[in-house]
Order: C-alpha cells, then sequence, then structure tokens
C-alpha cells in the first residue's frame, strides 16, 4: 500500500521544465497568446484579473460611486466580464454600482435561450437585471427584419440597433456608462474590417478602450480591450462560470466571415498578432483633409469640398456606411442623439418599413419561429 | 486499447450532434503504437461528425481548426505535445470553441 | 451589355477576348489600357521625352524582383522608352533606367534571358543597364554586431561592440547563415523585406539615382498594408507604400524619390498582359499557378497567408485590394516625438518605445508558492538553475554593463515570436544616413 503510494506521488512530482514560469512551484496548465508564458491556474487567475484592472486604472475607467451597464448577452465574453467586474469591484474597492444590461434582439432559438443565461447570472452576481427588447424600441424583432431583408446585411441592422438599444436601456437606469465584453480579438477584427471597408471614420479611433461621442449621455468602454478571447474561454472554463455558447441563427455576415477565418489562421501561427494588430490599429493616423485633397486632385485647383451631407453608402459587401457630418445633433424621428438629421437606426428602419408591405404581398408573414429558419434554408438553396 | 472522456463545449457540441460529452474507446490493433491525441481526433471525425458539412468546423488542414481550444485533463495541449500526446485510461479531453457568440 | 467577342468599342476593329474591371477588351488594347495606367504614375515632365542631351535625364532604380509585376513593369518601361524615340528623328530617351537584380538565394533573374527576349540592340539602345546585386557582399561589406535580447524584459544590448575585428568574430559568413539565425518563416520574411529595402537603397545611392521605382502593383500594396498591419507595423504604411518624396534642403534637384507606377493594377490583369506579352517563358515562377496554397497553413508566412486571402476575395468581392489601397494612401506618417531614435534591425525611427506600450499590457508577479508541495517544487527549480550557472559558467555575460539599444516594435515582435536571443545583425545607417544630406518629408509640404 505504502510503497504504491509512493510510487504514485514520483509520477504525479512535476517535471522542472513543466512548472509554472512565473512562480516555479505548480505544474503550467496553460500557454498565454501574447507571450508564450507558461502559467499555473493561480497565476494565471491573477494576471488575468490584474491585466484587466490596470486596464481600468490606466484609463482611469470609473469614478467611486458610479452606476455601470455591464452589456450581458449571456455569451462567454459578457458572462466573464461580468464576473471580472464583480470580483474587482470587491477587490480593489472601485465603489461602483453594477447592473447588468441585456437586449433582447427578438430571435426565436437563440436570444431565448442566452436571455435564460443572463437571468441566471443575475442571480449568481446578484446584480439587478434590466433587458430591453427591439420589439418594445423600434417594433420590429430581427426575425422580422431577417424575413425582410438579405440576410447578409443582418449584421449590420442588428449593430446599429443594438448599440442603440444598449444606451437607451441605460438612460432608462439613468446610467450613463455601459462596459461590453468586447475583447482583443474583436479589436483586431475591427482595425482589419476598418481596413478592409475603407472606413476612414473609424480607422483612428475604433480601438479606443472608451468611446465617447461629443455631447452623447452613454460612455461605452471595453475594459476586455487587451484580453484574448483563448484566455476569456479558459478563465470562465477553470472558473466553471454559466455561460451560452450557441451561435447566432443568423451567420454573421460573410464578408466579416473572411475576416475573421483570417485572423484565427494568422494566430495559429503568430498569437501575439491579435496585439500587434492593435498595435498598428493604435498608431493608424489620418492625413489633415487638406492633405488628402491635394493629394487626391493634384492637377485641379485646391477647393475646399463642401461638408459631405447625409448619406447612405452601400459598400459591395453589403453592409452600410452613413457618413457622419455634425456632432451632438438629435434625431429628428426619435430625438436620439445622432450626428446626422436622422439617426441610423431611423434610417435603417425607414428602409425596412417600405418593404413591410411588399412582403405582406408576397404572402410572407414574419411572426412566426419560422422567419430565421425559412431565411437560413433559403440561404442554403441559393448554394 | 485506451479508454478516455471526451467533451464538446463552448458551442461544439452542435458540430457533434449535440453531444456534449461521451467516451471513447479507442483500439488501435494494426498498429503497436501509441494512441495518441491525433488518432482520438481521428477517430472523432469519422465516427461522429455525421454531416460532412460540419467537419470543416472541427478540422483544417489535418488537424483541429484554429479557434478551437484543446485541453487535456484540464491542461493547454500546448504544453503536452498536442497531437503528439499519448493518451492514457481516464484522460479528459475537452475541445471548446471559441468562435461561437461573445 | 457587351459580351466577349463583340468588337472592341475602343479600336472598334478587333473581337473582344478579355474582361477586366467589368469591361472587355481585345488584347491590344488592353495592353494600351495597363500601359496607359502607368503612364499616368509617370506622367511628370521629368520621364518625358527629351529632344537634348543639355536637359538633364533622371536616373531611375528599378528594384526588380522575381515576381510577375516586375516582368510586367519591365516590359512596360521598355515600352515607354520606345515609344519616346519614335517621336521624331531627334528624340532622346527621357530617363535612364538601371535595372537593380538582388541574387539572394529564393530569387533568381536570368537577366541573359531577358536580353535574349528584348534583343540586346534594342536594351543597348534605350540605355538600359543591369545590375547584378549579390547579397554575399553585403554581408561582406557591412560590419555585424551581436545582439542580445532580454524578451521578457523588453531590452536589447549589444555585446562585444568593438570596432575592431567585428567581422571575425561573427558567426555571420553568407546571406544564408544570417538568415538561418530564424526558423520562424513569417520572421524570415520580415528580415529578407528589411535587407532588400536596405540594399536597394544603398544601390540607388551607389549608382547617383534619384528616382527609385517599386514594381508593387495595387494587389502587393494592399498585401504589404494588411501584412504590416498584422506585424504591428501599422505605423509604417505611409512610408512603405505610398510614393513619396526625400528632400533634399540644399538642392531641390537632388530629392529622392519612391514611386509604385503599378499602383492602378491588379494581379489578375498583371498575369493577363503577362500572357499575352508572352512574358511567361522569362522565368519559371511565372508559369507556377499556385505557389504556397498547397502548403499547409502552418507552414505558411504572414504574407503569404494575406496574400491568398486577397486571392479568395477576388471573385466576390473584387473592390476590397483598391479599398484597402486607398484607405492606405490617406494614412499619415506617424509623428515622432524623439526624432533620434531608430530600430537597431529595420531603421525605422522609433515614436512609441514597445518596452512601456508591452509593459503596459503585460503585469509582472505571481501567485506565491502555499503548500509544501509548492515549495519544494520551487526548491527543485531554483537547484535546477543554480546547476545551470555552473554549467555555463563562461556564457554567463552581465547585461548591465552592456549597452542598451532600441528596437521598434514590429521588430520586437518579429524576433520574439521566433524565440530569438542571440542575434548578429548589420550595424547599418538609418536611411536617412544612407540618403545623406537628404531630409525625410512629406511630399505636400507647400
Amino acid at each position: 500500500m505504502d510503497q504504491e503510494g509512493n510510487k504514485r506521488k514520483n509520477i504525479k512530482e512535476v517535471k522542472v521544465g513543466a512548472l509554472c514560469q512565473l512562480c516555479h512551484c505548480r505544474k503550467a496548465v496553460m500557454k498565454r497568446p501574447k507571450n508564450l508564458q507558461k502559467l499555473c491556474k493561480e497565476c494565471f487567475f491573477y494576471i488575468f484579473e490584474t491585466e484587466i484592472h490596470l486596464t481600468i486604472q490606466k484609463e482611469n475607467l470609473f469614478y467611486k460611486g458610479e452606476t455601470i451597464a455591464i452589456g450581458a448577452s449571456g455569451g462567454k465574453d459578457s458572462t466573464v466580464l461580468a464576473s471580472i467586474m464583480k470580483t474587482l469591484n470587491e477587490r480593489y474597492n472601485y465603489g461602483l454600482n453594477l447592473v447588468l444590461l441585456s437586449v433582447d434582439e427578438g430571435i426565436v432559438g437563440y436570444r431565448d435561450d442566452s436571455l435564460a443565461t443572463v437571468k441566471r447570472n443575475q442571480l449568481q452576481y446578484n446584480m439587478p437585471l434590466e433587458i430591453v427588447s427591439y420589439k418594445d424600441l423600434y417594433n420590429w424583432t430581427m426575425d422580422e427584419i431577417v424575413s425582410c431583408t438579405n440576410v447578409k446585411s443582418s449584421c449590420t441592422y442588428c449593430g446599429v440597433l443594438r448599440r442603440q438599444a444598449l444606451d437607451r436601456g441605460a438612460l432608462k437606469l439613468d446610467i450613463h456608462h455601459v462596459v461590453t465584453g468586447h475583447n482583443a480579438d474583436d479589436m483586431a477584427e475591427t482595425v482589419l474590417m476598418n481596413l478592409l471597408r475603407g472606413d476612414t471614420a473609424r480607422i483612428e479611433n475604433s480601438v479606443n478602450v472608451t468611446t465617447n461621442s461629443t455631447g452623447s449621455p452613454v460612455k461605452r468602454s471595453k475594459p476586455f480591450k487587451y484580453t484574448y478571447q483563448k484566455e476569456i474561454v479558459l478563465y470562465a472554463h477553470y472558473k466553471k462560470l454559466d455561460y451560452f455558447s450557441t451561435e447566432c441563427t443568423y451567420a454573421p455576415e460573410a464578408f466579416r466571415g473572411t475576416a475573421r477565418v483570417l485572423l484565427k489562421n494568422l494566430e495559429s501561427v503568430r498569437p501575439s498578432c491579435i496585439i500587434d494588430i492593435i498595435h498598428s490599429g493604435e498608431h493608424f493616423k489620418l492625413k489633415s483633409r487638406k492633405e488628402r485633397i491635394v493629394k487626391n486632385k493634384k492637377l485641379q485647383k485646391t477647393t475646399k469640398n463642401p461638408e459631405s451631407q447625409n448619406e447612405m453608402e452601400i459598400r459591395p459587401d453589403g453592409s452600410v456606411s452613413i457618413s457622419a457630418s455634425k456632432d451632438g445633433n438629435r434625431c429628428e424621428r426619435c430625438g436620439y442623439l445622432s450626428m446626422n438629421k436622422i439617426c441610423k437606426a431611423c434610417i435603417l428602419l425607414e428602409g425596412l418599413e417600405a418593404n413591410r408591405p411588399k412582403l405582406t404581398i408576397d404572402g410572407i408573414t414574419s411572426n412566426t419561429d419560422g422567419a430565421a429558419k425559412l431565411s437560413k434554408t433559403l440561404e442554403k438553396l441559393s448554394f | 486499447m485506451v479508454v478516455v472522456k471526451v467533451e464538446f463545449l463552448g458551442g461544439l457540441d452542435q458540430t457533434f450532434g449535440g453531444i456534449k460529452n461521451t467516451k471513447c474507446i479507442l483500439d488501435q490493433q494494426q498498429l503497436q503504437n501509441d494512441i495518441t491525441i491525433a488518432n482520438l481526433i481521428d477517430y472523432l471525425a469519422s465516427n461522429l461528425i455525421t454531416n460532412e458539412k460540419d467537419l470543416e468546423m472541427f478540422i483544417q488542414d489535418g488537424t483541429i481548426r484554429p479557434g478551437i481550444l484543446v485541453l487535456i485533463n484540464d491542461t493547454d495541449w500546448e504544453l503536452e505535445d498536442k497531437e503528439d500526446y499519448i493518451l492514457e485510461d481516464g484522460d479528459l479531453v475537452s475541445f471548446t470553441s471559441t468562435l461561437h457568440g461573445g | 451589355m457587351a459580351k466577349l467577342g463583340d468588337t472592341c468599342k475602343r479600336c472598334k476593329k478587333e473581337p473582344t477576348t478579355i474582361e477586366s474591371r467589368k469591361d472587355e477588351f481585345c488584347s491590344n488594347c488592353f495592353i494600351r489600357f495597363i500601359r496607359g495606367k502607368q503612364r499616368k504614375q509617370m506622367q511628370d515632365e521629368k520621364f518625358k521625352v527629351k529632344f537634348s542631351n543639355n536637359i538633364k535625364r533622371p536616373k531611375i532604380l528599378f528594384d526588380m524582383q522575381n515576381d510577375h509585376q516586375s516582368y510586367v513593369l519591365l516590359d512596360i518601361l521598355i515600352s515607354m522608352l520606345e515609344e519616346q524615340l519614335t517621336q521624331g528623328p531627334k528624340a532622346l530617351r527621357g530617363f535612364d533606367l538601371i535595372i537593380s537584380i538582388i541574387n539572394d538565394t529564393y530569387h533568381i533573374i536570368n537577366i541573359n534571358k531577358i536580353i535574349e527576349f528584348y534583343t540586346l540592340s534594342k536594351i543597348e539602345r534605350l540605355g538600359i543597364q543591369f545590375k547584378n546585386i549579390d547579397c554575399e557582399d553585403y554581408i561582406k561589406n557591412n560590419k555585424f554586431q551581436h545582439l542580445k535580447l532580454d524578451l521578457p524584459n523588453f531590452q536589447t544590448f549589444i555585446i562585444s561592440d568593438n570596432n575592431e575585428n567585428l567581422n571575425s568574430n561573427s558567426n555571420i559568413k553568407s546571406y544564408q547563415n544570417l538568415l538561418d539565425q530564424i526558423s520562424d518563416n513569417s520572421t524570415k520574411e520580415d528580415l529578407i523585406n528589411i535587407i532588400h529595402d536596405d540594399i536597394i537603397l544603398q544601390t540607388a545611392k551607389d549608382f547617383n539615382c534619384t528616382i527609385l521605382i517599386k514594381p508593387d502593383s495595387m494587389t502587393q500594396i494592399a498585401i504589404n498594408i494588411l501584412s504590416d498591419t498584422i506585424r504591428g507595423r501599422g505605423s509604417e504604411i505611409p512610408l512603405k507604400t505610398q510614393d513619396i518624396i526625400i528632400n533634399n534642403t540644399n538642392n531641390s534637384n537632388n530629392n529622392f524619390e519612391i514611386i509604385h507606377p503599378l499602383r492602378d493594377i491588379l494581379n489578375s490583369e498583371i498575369k493577363i498582359y503577362s500572357n499575352i506579352r508572352l512574358l511567361n517563358n522569362l522565368s519559371p515562377i511565372l508559369n507556377e499557378i499556385n505557389l504556397s496554397s498547397d502548403k499547409s497553413n502552418r507552414n505558411k508566412s504572414v504574407g503569404e497567408m494575406v496574400s491568398e486571402y486577397f486571392k479568395s476575395l477576388e471573385i466576390e468581392y473584387p473592390e476590397t485590394v483598391s479599398t484597402v489601397v486607398k484607405i492606405g494612401a490617406k494614412l499619415s506618417n506617424f509623428s515622432s516625438n524623439n526624432e533620434n531614435e531608430y530600430c537597431e534591425i529595420c531603421k525605422v525611427s522609433i515614436y512609441h518605445d514597445p518596452k512601456q506600450w508591452l509593459e503596459q499590457i503585460t503585469v509582472p508577479g505571481c501567485v506565491k508558492p502555499q503548500s509544501e508541495e509548492e515549495f519544494s517544487n520551487l526548491k527543485r527549480y531554483l537547484d535546477s538553475i543554480n546547476d545551470d550557472d555552473h554549467d555555463h559558467d563562461e556564457k554567463i555575460v552581465d547585461l548591465s554593463s552592456q549597452p542598451q539599444v532600441k528596437l521598434c516594435y514590429g521588430c520586437m515582435v518579429t524576433l520574439g515570436v521566433s524565440n530569438v536571443t542571440d542575434f548578429d545583425w548589420p550595424k547599418r545607417p538609418t536611411k536617412e544616413e544612407i540618403l545623406s544630406e537628404y531630409i525625410l518629408d512629406d511630399q505636400e509640404d507647400d
């Protein structure tokens, strides 16, 4: 018996080479993609949490007594965010009031399940939960929108609407700061997408931790800006966090999908590329408007371009860009803060309304749970 | 013969017909060699994926698709020789998709 | 809707055989269309036909590489010079073309084949010179320094920097030695690019050229923009992909200029051009269809992956290439606070200390041992490194007394992913020093 026990102990003794590269006293269980360091579970938790704390400190993200809405989808990023925010708030005495804020896009078979996860999180983390729905805000569910538009652009619609929905939900609770679970992989993808779509409006600032449009009543922050997706998943796994992981019924917009695949392939040969791309993104600077005009119209006499008016540009990939002109205005339709006369959401919804009657003529009704399924089937058929 | 436990997490269960965890019995009579994770991956790909289209959600370039996290007894497989890790009875191998919705 | 086989609407004679940019061409008109794109990039007075030897002819260095775009650009440049000589009995060529061919083991260009193809008499009539640059000369003519990288602390030191006998100490005897220090494909690719740019600039200077022509097509520029972004070199994009003028403060006739005459031409168009003009026999590489796509992703470099990515977008998203090039052209040089700090490897000026940046996103510290087992593990670890110290006593160099040098973010990362700790690298002047008296400035200064 004793001998057997000893034998097992000997087998179990960790080889020196397999020890954590920080504490050198516990077995390493993971390899950090950021710098290829091998860490034990304890050091990983410590480093993971502390790096996020440092980002929060460096950016002066919060003030004592501030109420923060955590954009919660039930997915891994926002579940880890809620957990981390609670942990750090208690550990470092941020003095924050934390609230979970969820958006119900109205996607049957996806969002209803993930909202159930958020409701469990509400109990697990003991935080209040507010749910705002597209249906209440816009009188459209995502399922209805998809049945009415090209599925390719559903992410564009959803993105614009969700952003506004989060803001409105926050304001309803008189909260002026929303944190979201966007991680380093998301940021890197955004940097690539900005280049691939030639998005001059976003190229300089899309990687900021905090975005706050002039005069906007709601500030947004991304404490996970430098946090790898892999580490978020590992953290959730090791901490046994309860998260929901089904892909949205609507596949991501195909063009974005291509960038995502490229990024994942790159990461497998060069894991640091995620933060390298963020580093690049932080150092993009546009030439001044004057410089660009001179360059473009080398032969013509330089005249000042009139400020571009509200325009909606449909990009080749099917996504929509709405160019900006002024800051701090309100949408004429809905009163929501908007850089244009009419806010993005209203422009998109207006386009949708125009399509609604046509659809009923075609005999497609959109209130069944089949809408998503139908479009999926259609998509497959066209392949 | 080796018996290992396998888990599909983070939404990857959808690729495997909703199976979240299973037991795999790997038996390689013709080969005297040890049974590795590479053998397990082949086994899973050919026995548990029914829809050909789902294969690319799991396999790319003959190995695990980038973005899927492989843990062997809760340890990152990158610390365990990856595909060449020799399986032992009772090992728990988990495959977690990091690609599914945030 | 026009279709292939219809009469070409440009010349109104030949049937169309080529489809590009939603337009149809006959082969002659296509060639004219492509050449027109290049002529537009080189329409400045200085490139035009001269009618007197008293008018200064610029000396142009063409950075020819062993790829499709280079052979096509060479063909176009030759056609331009030929055209100039047909403009009257007194017409003289508008510029002196020097073609630099850097022979490393990866790119072998057969100059004789090229001369044979165009005929020696034509090459001589057009005053075209070929210059073979040997990478081994680069190794021979440079002093090497030994760098020691302390990656966990993001520091780099120079070891044994006593200018005497520098090369005799160095392990680098050949170009291959230099590259053999690196195993990672992406890092290798990165370093090859750095050396290439270094050699080409030196060559331009050696032959008193005031203009450097890069062969990059629109597709290649897009690839370079995305690759540099991925390599953490986003701030270098303007310098590397835009046409730039390096002003000579003393004499504006001596400005140095880098241009990309194919910047409006897609790779798919390059291939068509090369087929029509029968250039494909000039190099075996032009006949290979998929150079890297049969490689597994794991063996691909960043550049190869990005170039395949663009290829995959060609059909469904053909606009992407030009979109990326357009936004790349809008990027501005990052203004530097510390003008005098340069990366020891690539010589780019360092505007934002990468050490500082990296330290802000990676936390030091750990969780101390608690259990008995953990303490015993730590002891075993400490014992093991002490043993190591005894074994390699003479190898331990006290780094703190060594001079430190700076690396830019991109170089730090590229060496870091290859886990390089010891690295021999030529001690090179900066770009500014090579083109001495020239001060880097933007094109539209006025």
